[in-house]
């Protein structure tokens, strides 16, 4: 079960709900693009980073079990090497946009 | 009449992390705790040093890496011990379990808690936390609260080492992690020299080899 399930009924009002819920949504976008764009100019210290961030909206809001998948991001971003980065990201970007799925599903439904 | 003893006051918190939508989700819950007061919610060490000047706090949350900033890891834990011994310091990680958790013992934080941990259980911390600054060290696993200081996770390694090991492995130049961490050129290189001989690395390709293998999955980027 994605984080976000435990922690929205434990929020005071529909309110503060839908300001975390288009915060995290319009982040998650963000990420995305900005990991795209550094894996795309080469920046590996910058994706990296950015990998990081990712990886701890997830573990905040999303599914623990998507978490492996930024760490092989990591390590690949860390050796630089694009065969492997071109392997790890996918899923990476896959498991963001599966939270970023539910996070609108569950937008729609407050 | 029967006394009930005196209430505790109302635990002022500051919360650090360097995304915004974490910092926003945990105030948000933690201000619906009635005995709690979020003073300061910020994004950057440098801000919460400032705000913490300004208006002091019982409790603080920090996010243990905060790269591109001015303080993170470590050296902020220190940098707020210092300044605010009374205050109680929690980790908050998405790093590798043991090293962070470690590292963060190591510079005096009360306690530490993944990034993954429901927002109750940071509750539950908080609240044993309370008063505790410099007492114990909490953490949570398998439904219980733990107090127990966490186990060197390499133990050929000071935490110096580790932490000049972290910083070379994100990047930093002797020279930067030196203004980083407040130390000399001379006595990083040496954390850096000490720790080859440690590992058994004779030279800075097999230093980078080993860091990415020790920094990949265990400490963060």
């Amino acid at each position: 079960m994605p984080h976000i399930d435990a922690l929205l009924p434990l929020y005071p009002d529909a309110a503060s709900r839908r300001d975390l819920l288009q915060q995290a949504l319009a982040q998650i976008r963000a990420d995305l693009s900005a990991i795209d764009s550094a894996i795309g100019t080469g920046d590996h210290p910058l994706a990296r980073q950015l990998t990081h961030r990712a990886k701890g909206t997830v573990s905040f809001l999303g599914n623990p079990e998507t978490l492996h998948a930024f760490d092989t991001l990591t390590g690949a971003l860390r050796a630089g090497d694009p065969v492997r980065i071109g392997q790890a990201y996918p899923p990476v970007e896959q498991g963001l946009l599966e939270l970023q799925a539910i996070l609108q599903q569950r937008l729609h439904t407050l | 009449m029967l006394l009930s003893g005196t209430p505790h006051p109302r635990l002022r918190i500051a919360i650090l992390d360097d995304h915004p939508v974490i910092t926003l989700g945990i105030a948000a819950y933690l201000r619906a705790q009635p005995d709690f007061d979020i003073v300061h919610v910020e994004t950057t060490s440098e801000g919460l040093l400032q705000n913490l000047k300004r208006q002091p706090c019982d409790i603080a949350i920090v996010d243990f890496y905060l790269p591109r900033q001015a303080w993170d890891g470590m050296d902020f834990i220190r940098r707020l011990r210092r300044r605010y011994p009374d205050m109680a310091v929690i980790t908050f990680s998405a790093g590798a379990r043991a090293e962070t958790e470690y590292a963060a013992f190591r510079a005096g934080a009360t306690g530490y808690l993944p990034k993954s941990a429901s927002m109750p259980t940071l509750v539950e911390v908080i609240r044993a936390a309370r008063g505790r600054s410099r007492r114990g060290f909490i953490t949570h696993a398998n439904g219980a609260l733990h107090m127990t200081p966490p186990r060197h996770p390499d133990t050929r390694l000071t935490t110096s080492e580790i932490e000049v090991l972290r910083q070379i492995a994100q990047g930093l130049s002797v020279t930067q992690i030196a203004a980083r961490l407040l130390r000399s050129k001379k006595t990083v290189s040496t954390h850096k020299r000490r720790s080859m001989k440690k590992l058994g690395l004779s030279d800075d390709l097999s230093l980078a080899l080993y860091l990415n293998e020790k920094f990949d999955h265990k400490a963060g980027p």
